[in-house]
């Protein structure tokens, strides 16, 4: 392929991994990295370190937004951002270690993780007004904002969302994902945020976990520009776009086209492993 | 009602607009900034990313790309990423996008950290410290494969 096909193929396709990515809040990295070994037959190596650049610009992007609505829990971000570099800097590490199909078989259980959570969305949890001690002494309670006003709401279970937010942050570092749900998971489900703080926390904390491993990335060589460039530019525009047409349009079929894209990307690449490897 | 719960009442019977109290202010004047940084350092890596992918396909359109092994690449680390750029070819100009928009989250912790610090919250300047000394290994750390 000449680097004019390349690059404009790649640019388009990134458009509509950034667009699919923002309307279901999945990001692009689930997208991005099948879409280049399968699709443009770029090696997993370079994938995975082009991923993480993509997932940066579209986090930072929309973050911004969140951020001046006042949504984000910014010390609860920070706090829990020590587990998620650290984590991302041994996923790095763990990365160079092991072989290209032990990361592609993690990959496999991150797709078809996606797809269940994007077809299942959680039920609402009550809020939980329990004081916790941990939560007290770094005053991560805050409130935010709803159609009624400002809201307080409590934060619980500091230490099991910190483990979950390393595990987070190692699953990112390894398969190029922003691994957004397994944060909402432990914001939501775990340490009780309200859903929308979660999300935007979550995608707050993405960039800077991305970025971690990103560097490590860099130095090895992985982050090559001719793949990192259309990518990251297609990812960002069609974020932004998606973000743009997100409340006007249903995204229920949608999520179901998506599910099925992420769970055939998961078997063909299941297949691609079992045939011989990557 | 213990003392939480009435410092919670309070934030919620304050903060509608206009008799926000002082703390609240400041969180506002810092999420404020938070996201002009973050918009303007997506925006500039995006920029330097166009030029250079810009220049790149207009010298090296026609060249033959493969990507199935990998080959480090050569544009690798921080400093020669700014120095390559200064060649003022494509390649090297979408490098320093690449490595601008890895800063962004980072600059973005580095503020965080300063405005800790004004407000002297000790306890969130050591957090914020680890952080962003974790990224910085991250970065410049010379992690080499194999």
């Amino acid at each position: 392929m000449t680097a004019l096909t390349f690059v404009l193929l790649l640019l388009s396709a990134s458009i509509g991994a950034g667009f699919l990515g923002a309307l279901t809040g999945l990001g692009g990295g689930v997208v991005i990295v099948p879409l280049l070994v399968l699709l443009f037959g770029v090696d997993l190596r370079y994938a995975v370190g082009a991923s993480l650049v993509a997932v940066i610009a579209t986090s930072s992007g929309a973050a911004a937004a969140y951020v001046r609505e006042g949504y984000t829990n910014i010390r609860v971000g920070i706090l829990l951002e020590v587990a998620t570099v650290t984590g991302a800097i041994v996923g790095a590490i763990i990365a160079a270690m092991v072989s290209k199909n032990a990361i592609a078989i993690v990959f496999v259980f991150a797709l078809f993780w996606s797809a269940y959570a994007t077809l299942r969305p959680p039920a609402p949890l009550p809020p939980d007004a329990e004081p916790d001690a941990i939560s007290k002494k770094f005053r991560l309670d805050s409130t935010y904002p709803t159609k009624e006003g400002m809201v307080a709401y409590r934060v619980h279970h500091v230490p099991l969302g910190g483990l979950l937010m390393f595990g987070a942050g190692m699953l990112s570092a390894l398969v190029g994902v922003g691994s957004g749900i397994v944060k909402v998971f432990a914001m939501d489900r775990m340490m009780r945020l309200p859903f929308k703080v979660s999300t935007t926390t979550s995608n707050f904390m993405i960039g800077v976990t991305a970025a971690a491993s990103a560097g490590v990335y860099l130095q090895r060589g992985q982050v090559e520009p001719a793949i990192a460039a259309p990518v990251a530019l297609g990812a960002l525009a069609g974020s932004l776009v998606g973000a743009r047409v997100l409340p006007r349009i249903k995204t229920k079929s949608l999520r179901y086209v998506f599910a099925a894209l992420v769970v055939f990307a998961g078997i063909e690449m299941m297949r691609r492993v079992l045939q011989g490897g990557l | 009602m213990n003392e939480q719960d009435k410092a919670a009442a309070q934030t919620q019977a304050l903060a509608t607009p206009g008799t926000a109290p002082a703390n609240g202010r400041h969180k506002r004047d810092l999420e404020a900034s938070l996201a002009t940084l973050l918009t303007a350092g997506t925006a500039l890596a995006a920029a330097v990313l166009f030029l250079g992918l810009a220049g790149y396909l207009r010298n090296d359109s026609a060249r033959t790309l493969d990507f199935r092994t990998f080959n480090p690449t050569e544009h690798s680390s921080v400093f020669s990423v700014f120095r390559d750029a200064m060649k003022l070819e494509g390649a090297g100009i979408m490098q320093l996008g690449v490595v601008l928009l890895i800063l962004t989250p980072v600059t973005r912790v580095l503020f965080t950290l300063l405005a800790f610090l004004y407000k002297r919250d000790w306890m969130y300047v050591v957090v914020t410290v680890i952080v962003l000394s974790v990224l910085v290994f991250g970065l410049f750390g010379n992690a080499q494969l194999e």
